[in-house]
């Protein structure tokens, strides 16, 4: 199920990029998180999505997920530095613009007009990389498509998506 | 604008009080952030607030905890900052981690496997319809430029390239560091067509 436990220093320095690569929004720890440990074979990727989904389930911001994750590759301590790791760079960056706004104004316009673009790219990426080792049938690829849909075109709020997913997955089990 | 010296304690419970009661994201729990700042505590102003959402959203950080880092900075500088953002996602990260340590790797691969990967298809949809989402607001942005008079979407190929050159196996630092160059270099030639 998991390797080996990852070292504390590599906990830390992924979600510190973790961190910085949520420019725009707070998805950029998942990309991050696949690139580096799903796809490196640290984490096992339904146990990447169960956490993802237990943080659509909880209040507060959603990088609260980061807990699970740093839980699943070195236990508490891990869980601990995972998220020093990703709030660091919400404290220097927030730092860095209430004293500086004016001076880092120009370089943050310029970069907000195309930096979603990274981040949307980072997402999709993180979408692949995390449907891959599931090995989807064609039900679940539908059912992948409509999710999508409703999330993105119908506005669905996630957490309605995961409960529904929680029902289907219980009555599965309870059938079979 | 400060009317008064805030104590770490109460800067502390009432961030972990917003953490806890807030569904849905940042911007679903606006009005009670405005709440518990501007009107209950009397922190800060709704103008104030409203530059802090502004600040959270462009800086390098997931949004919410940076907002809450932006606000703690202001009422009580660096370690306010520490305090006000832990205190936001302490909630969150307590729930999830009792979650996981009560349902461990092996129950969850045995017993509740199907259950396991019904949320894990929806949890990629999920991050598929986010994207999308993403990619509209990013086209309400910019990233278009005029090449011969025609408009190139040079931000979605961007996102393109990086999704080809990801899925391919590039590694993924080298990968947003050379993004964000081309982020900012395209940042600058769309402002020239009027975005």
């Amino acid at each position: 199920m998991m390797a080996a436990p990852v070292d504390l220093v590599s906990i830390l320095a992924v979600m510190l990029v973790g961190g910085i690569a949520s420019f725009g929004g707070g998805m950029g720890p998942v990309a991050v998180i696949q690139g580096t440990w799903v796809a490196g074979g640290q984490l096992d990727a339904a146990l990447f999505a169960w956490v993802l989904a237990l943080s659509h389930l909880t209040p507060g911001p959603r990088a609260g997920f980061i807990a699970g994750i740093g839980y699943y590759l070195h236990g508490v301590t891990g869980s601990i530095v995972a998220m020093a790791g990703v709030l660091m760079p919400a404290w220097i960056a927030a730092a860095g613009a209430v004293t500086g706004l004016e001076r880092m104004r120009k370089v943050i316009d310029r970069l907000s007009r195309s930096g979603l673009y990274i981040v949307a790219g980072l997402m999709i990426a993180a979408a692949i990389g995390t449907a891959l080792p599931l090995g989807l049938n064609r039900i679940e690829l539908a059912a992948v498509c409509v999710t999508a849909w409703l999330v993105g075109w119908r506005a669905i709020d996630p957490v309605w998506i995961v409960c529904a997913a929680l029902v289907i997955g219980v009555g599965w089990q309870w059938l079979v | 604008m400060i009317k008064k010296r805030v104590s770490f304690l109460s800067l502390t419970t009432s961030f972990f009080y917003l953490g806890a009661t807030i569904f849905g994201g940042m911007y679903a729990g606006m009005n009670r952030l405005e709440r518990e700042i501007v009107l209950r505590r009397n922190w800060l102003t709704a103008q104030d607030i409203s530059v802090a959402i502004i600040v959270a959203t462009f800086v390098p950080a997931p949004q919410f905890l940076a907002l809450g880092a932006v606000i703690g900075f202001r009422l009580r500088g660096w370690f306010g900052a520490v305090v006000a953002s832990v205190s936001l996602v302490a909630p969150a990260s307590l729930l999830i981690l009792g979650a996981v340590v009560a349902l461990p790797p092996e129950l969850l691969s045995g017993q509740l496997a199907p259950l396991k990967r019904v949320v894990a298809v929806a949890v990629v949809g999920i991050i598929f319809g986010n994207a999308c989402r993403l990619l509209k607001m990013a086209q309400e942005r910019g990233g278009f430029i005029a090449v011969s008079g025609m408009r190139l979407p040079a931000g979605h190929l961007l996102a393109l390239a990086l999704v080809a050159t990801l899925v391919l196996g590039a590694p993924i630092i080298p990968a947003v560091l050379v993004s964000v160059l081309v982020s900012y270099v395209i940042g600058g030639l769309s402002s020239e067509v009027g975005q």
